[in-house]
């Protein structure tokens, strides 16, 4: 009975933050969902080796990109998903928040761009995805990447480096295909 | 040539990375390029659409589901107690581990100082120490 209080406790305070990285990670609801499970899992059976002395949610976060990290690199699922057809407005649920004061013009040219990020971000591995997310997106210093993925910071700037030369050709190359 | 530069720079420069000479002349080299001026305010656009990506909420099942999952995890391993291990205590060390490595150690330093010693230790200065061997064979024919 107790340990499942200590579930729901973990659901309620986790869970909502754990998925809304595992979706920036994966860009799909389905692996995102797959991701948190398999984290949660990870920290429930590995609790024994978590030190108050550090922050849960940290941890949480840093077990969040290994889990993510070696279940891409085993499965290589990214292949799979990019080969599946994307159909209309399901890819993913993607919302698009808008500043109301902006104009309808504005508005649409931004959501243009953040989908073709969104594809863009697809095609980037899963390595140099994780720095991305956690650096661009999160906003983290390369310090505190380099300690969420477990890397020394020259990798971590090394990988941002590279991802962010990706994601310019591509947007580059979309762009000029657009005007 | 100065605009590939300039270019590959460009990262380090919006992430303020740079020495404050690197961003003098990166930003002088700007204000006399339109082009690398263009391209860096498209990356900046590019940059703040990430920084503003945004948060997808989770599916309304998200949170059953998962908490079903765990339970169904717990049960399939039933000799797990997950009360015990979501009590986060702090990694015990292993004082076991610790007494056996203190008294090898113990054991070791004892070695040397009652024992005869390795030797290179030997300090008899005496020419029957091992390290002093007679270079010539006593029985060698002249």
């Amino acid at each position: 009975m107790e340990s499942t209080a200590a579930i729901d406790r973990l659901i309620e305070t986790h869970s909502e933050k754990a998925y809304v990285t595992a979706y920036r990670l994966t860009g799909n609801q389905a692996d995102a969902c797959d991701l948190v499970q398999e984290t949660f899992l990870r920290i429930i059976k590995k609790a024994e080796l978590y030190d108050p002395a550090f922050d849960f949610g940290g941890w949480l976060h840093r077990i969040l990109f290994r889990v993510y990290l070696n279940g891409r690199r085993s499965k290589e699922r990214r292949r799979e998903i990019s080969l599946e057809p994307v159909t209309g407005n399901e890819t993913d649920g993607t919302e698009h928040k808008s500043d109301p004061d902006e104009s309808p013009e504005k508005i649409m040219e931004n959501n243009e761009l953040r989908d073709r990020i969104s594809e863009a971000l697809d095609t980037l591995a899963p390595d140099m995805r994780a720095c991305v997310v956690l650096v661009d997106i999160e906003g983290c210093s390369y310090e505190q990447a380099a300690e969420a993925l477990g890397w020394p910071v020259g990798s971590v700037s090394g990988r941002i480096f590279r991802a962010r030369r990706i994601l310019r050709n591509i947007l580059r190359q979309t762009e000029g295909e657009q005007t | 040539m100065i605009c590939a530069l300039v270019d590959n720079l460009f990262d380090l420069y919006l992430d303020g990375r740079l020495v404050e000479s690197q961003a003098r002349w990166i930003k002088s080299h700007l204000a006399s390029c339109p082009t690398c001026a263009a391209k860096l305010a498209a990356w900046q656009k590019i940059l703040r659409q990430l920084r503003t990506f945004p948060a997808q909420p989770a599916p309304p099942s998200f949170k059953a589901d998962l908490k079903a999952a765990l339970l169904n995890d717990k049960n399939a391993e039933s000799t797990t107690d997950i009360s015990v291990n979501l009590d986060l205590t702090p990694v015990r060390v292993p004082s076991f581990s610790l007494a056996l490595g203190f008294l090898a150690f113990m054991l070791f330093v004892s070695g040397s100082v009652f024992g005869p010693g390795i030797p290179s230790q030997s300090s008899s200065g005496n020419a029957t120490s091992v390290c002093v061997a007679d270079p010539i064979p006593t029985g060698r024919p002249k």
